[in-house]
């Protein structure tokens, strides 16, 4: 039977989920187990699920919603393109995403980024710079400036090969060779 | 010769020449009057409030048809900070020959575009850009002359426009100095090497790389005036590149230049005496848009100092120095100054440097405009 | 100035063809998608052939199937939810995807109990119903724009919310059929597209919202 899913993720989420796994027998997902960010889903229908004829196992519980353990309030949000790793600094240039159209050259310590992400500030390199508040579960809050740096990737030989195919091709339909 | 500010928006008389240079901070266009309404525009930077390119919205604001009177486009280079908004000026005008520099046609450039453009995953201004003129070149057929269809492309001591008095009543002449033919053999080499990236190394933003070996410095002549527009053209210790390779060659024009777009920013880089003695006449006007990003934004006031023994009259788009950053929420501020260590606003106001000056009868007094924070330095 | 909504999520959907086996933490700190510490403290939820969920503090990332789904509560990882799937289909590059959703969720706090009325007075005017109920409430609203280019729709759905009250709660999916199920394709629309499609969706809610400021 081929369903038609959704893009959407919120309300159907469970509904589909729990006819994959749920037995007839088991009560359907209730609505305060949908995720926190979409608890607006409607109570699931008491319907008994139809059967799909799968024999996978009969029963998995399905976690409860996405409940980060801490909140963050976004204050002020910039991206940034490394320009020099020189010594200990970093030198870059910062396009401010919450009012566009500024745009800073900044230098900072590369302690301000986290050991695990200090491999990828190479010149070209892009950042998110998040500065807000940090609403922790156990209540305190925390002033907080977060560098994450952008994980894309590396280039593979189909790139290479595919844009040389694709230069070849819009080389000669421009003029644009010797 | 006094500068002063009139009316921005008040166009030139047909025997009355023009050269317009805008500079935000970053980035830089130079718009150029021909005379009896035909333009010229060289490379491109975005008004960032309207985000439309400065010479569009500056030519509109003349009364000037950009699809009919601009006659030539230059793009000197492919940096982010002299391409922005390029593509939309290459499709408004319609009636304009496109050029770029010959160090640029080769597949290896029009790879690293379509990988950067389309592969990267990350925008990249300039980049960007090109793809986006590569676009408008292949749309353009069916409603363009066909002998503006291909680009030209920009080579030492090539001439680029002409018009002689039987086409109107002055001569215009408009030529490339560079780059020359070891530059071209030097930066082919290079596009392959740095510029298209290596398999399994990270994907990143396209940085420029200096020096700047592709850069197109141009010669302009309306009538009897003969302008310098000295483009990112940098220095080099091989006297068959750079600046000395302009001086030495013994096809370029001779005679000197009344007004001179100062290379790279002022730059020490970009310093040649040379130049200065035999292409540029005593006491030119010297115009310069500032680079008000890296470690040491240009030009320096040893910079101005150099030039200055040239000439007391220099302009500049805006304050070398940068600007000061926006004030933001206090919260955000405090967070800023925390860990930062220096910072600056590297983009201000779109300072406008215009002179004008009549060519009907040889030359007469130019008249120097700033508007928006261009200054006297 | 834009309302800003009490609690805000996004997320990505990618209809497709996927062994959920694969898509393990460890799967995304050897290809570096994710930091080494961020695998290393992942809660694994659930690990089956037909389903595998894990979270990290940042996103949750939820695979059928048919289904592929990453969300996050917080804005200042759109960004890197958006380059995770990147990352992921550059690396899976022959997995056959037939449908793209970008999703922006919100949940808006209203200044006043009666102007949450009057919201849900002017999205479902009550008038047409009086005579047939007793007490008409608007419980849901769905509207769709269908697009012709890439081929799609956008649907709203406006609730009252149940995590902030007084409020509104609106979701914005963004649907996006791929053509010839190439990957390429749908790599370019959410590269292309997101930034704009969670503007266009704070855009969207403002404009109703508003309505009634």
């Amino acid at each position: 039977m081929m369903r038609d899913l959704a893009t959407r993720f919120v309300a159907e989420q469970s509904k589909e989920v729990s006819e994959y796994f749920v037995d007839k027998d088991v009560k359907p997902i209730k609505e305060e187990n949908v995720g926190q960010v979409s608890g607006n889903v409607l109570a699931i229908s008491t319907e008994a699920p139809a059967s799909l004829g799968l024999t996978a196992p009969p029963v998995v519980i399905l976690p409860g919603p996405f409940k980060p353990r801490h909140r963050f309030k976004v204050l002020q949000q910039f991206e940034g393109t490394v320009l020099e790793i020189s010594g200990d600094e970093c030198r870059a240039h910062i396009r401010d995403l919450t009012r566009p159209g500024f745009v800073e050259e900044i230098t900072f310590s590369i302690e301000e980024i986290s050991e695990s992400d200090r491999e990828l500030a190479v010149l070209g390199a892009v950042f998110y710079w998040d500065i807000g508040y940090q609403d922790r579960i156990d209540g305190q809050r925390l002033r907080v400036s977060a560098i994450r740096f952008r994980r894309i990737p590396m280039w593979k030989e189909k790139d290479l090969v595919s844009s040389r195919r694709e230069a070849e091709s819009l080389s000669e339909s421009l003029g644009w060779k010797r | 010769m006094r500068a002063s500010a009139g009316n921005v928006n008040c166009p030139p008389s047909r025997y009355e020449a023009e050269i317009s240079i805008f500079g935000p901070g970053i980035g830089e266009c130079i718009v150029i009057h021909l005379g009896k309404n035909a333009w010229m525009v060289v490379d491109s930077c975005l008004d960032r409030n309207t985000r439309i390119p400065i010479a569009l919205q500056y030519l509109q604001a003349l009364g000037v048809n950009a699809a009919t009177d601009v006659k030539l486009f230059v793009i000197t280079h492919w940096h982010d900070d002299h391409i922005e908004g390029a593509s939309a000026i290459l499709a408004s005008c319609h009636n304009a020959k496109f050029v770029c520099s010959d160090a640029l046609r080769c597949g290896e450039f029009v790879q690293f575009v379509s990988l950067y453009s389309q592969r990267g995953f990350i925008e990249n201004s300039g980049v960007d850009e090109f793809n986006r003129i590569f676009e408008v070149l292949k749309s353009r057929r069916g409603y363009i002359r066909p002998e503006l269809l291909e680009p030209g492309w920009a080579i030492a001591d090539r001439r680029l426009l002409y018009y002689t008095k039987n086409d109107r009543p002055l001569n215009v002449e408009v030529y490339s100095l560079s780059p020359s033919d070891a530059a071209i053999t030097l930066a082919l080499r290079e596009i392959g090497q740095l510029l298209i990236p290596k398999v399994k190394t990270p994907k990143r933003r396209a940085i420029a790389q200096r020096p700047n070996h592709v850069s197109v410095a141009l010669w302009v002549i309306v009538g009897d005036l003969h302008v310098l527009l000295g483009s990112d053209l940098e220095n080099h210790p091989d006297n068959r590149l750079g600046w000395q390779a302009v001086v030495l060659s013994r096809n370029r024009p001779r005679e000197r230049a009344l007004i001179i777009k100062v290379p790279h920013h002022g730059s020490s880089n970009a310093y040649c005496k040379e130049m200065w003695q035999e292409m540029v006449a005593t006491n030119p006007i010297a115009l310069l848009t500032p680079f008000a990003s890296g470690v040491k934004p240009l030009p320096t006031e040893t910079d101005i100092a150099r030039i200055s023994t040239h000439t007391p009259q220099i302009y500049c788009t805006g304050s070398p120095s940068g600007w000061r950053s926006p004030r933001r929420d206090s919260a955000v501020d405090k967070t800023i100054k925390e860990v930062v260590r220096t910072r600056r606003l590297v983009y201000g106001p779109m300072g406008h440097i215009r002179v004008r000056i009549p060519i009907k009868k040889g030359l007469d007094e130019p008249n120097i405009e700033l508007f928006n924070g261009a200054q006297s330095l | 100035m834009p309302l800003i909504p009490e609690i805000d999520g996004s997320s990505i959907v990618v209809l497709g063809s996927f062994n959920p086996a694969i898509f393990h933490p460890l799967w995304f700190k050897i290809n570096q998608l994710i930091r080494p510490e961020e695998a290393d403290s992942a809660k694994l939820e659930v690990t089956h052939p037909a389903v595998s969920i894990f979270s990290l503090e940042w996103f949750k990332l939820q695979v059928e199937m048919e289904r592929f789904v990453v969300e996050t509560t917080d804005k200042a990882n759109f960004g890197p939810i958006s380059d995770l799937v990147l990352g992921t289909f550059s690396i899976l590059d022959h997995t056959p995807v037939r449908a793209l959703g970008m999703n922006r969720v919100m949940h808006f706090k209203m200044d006043s109990r009666e102007k949450w009325h009057a919201f849900g007075h002017m999205i479902a005017p009550k008038d047409v119903w009086h005579g047939i109920m007793e007490r008409p409430g608007l419980q849901s609203l769905t509207m769709e724009d269908p697009r012709d280019d890439p081929l799609g729709f956008t649907r709203v759905r406006i609730e009252p919310s149940k995590q902030v009250d007084p409020g509104i709660f609106i979701e914005v999916n963004n649907h996006y059929e791929i053509e010839d199920n190439n990957i390429q394709n749908m790599l370019n629309i959410l590269k292309g597209s997101w930034k704009e499609v969670l503007l266009k969706s704070e855009s969207i809610a403002n404009h109703l919202i508003k309505k009634v400021e």
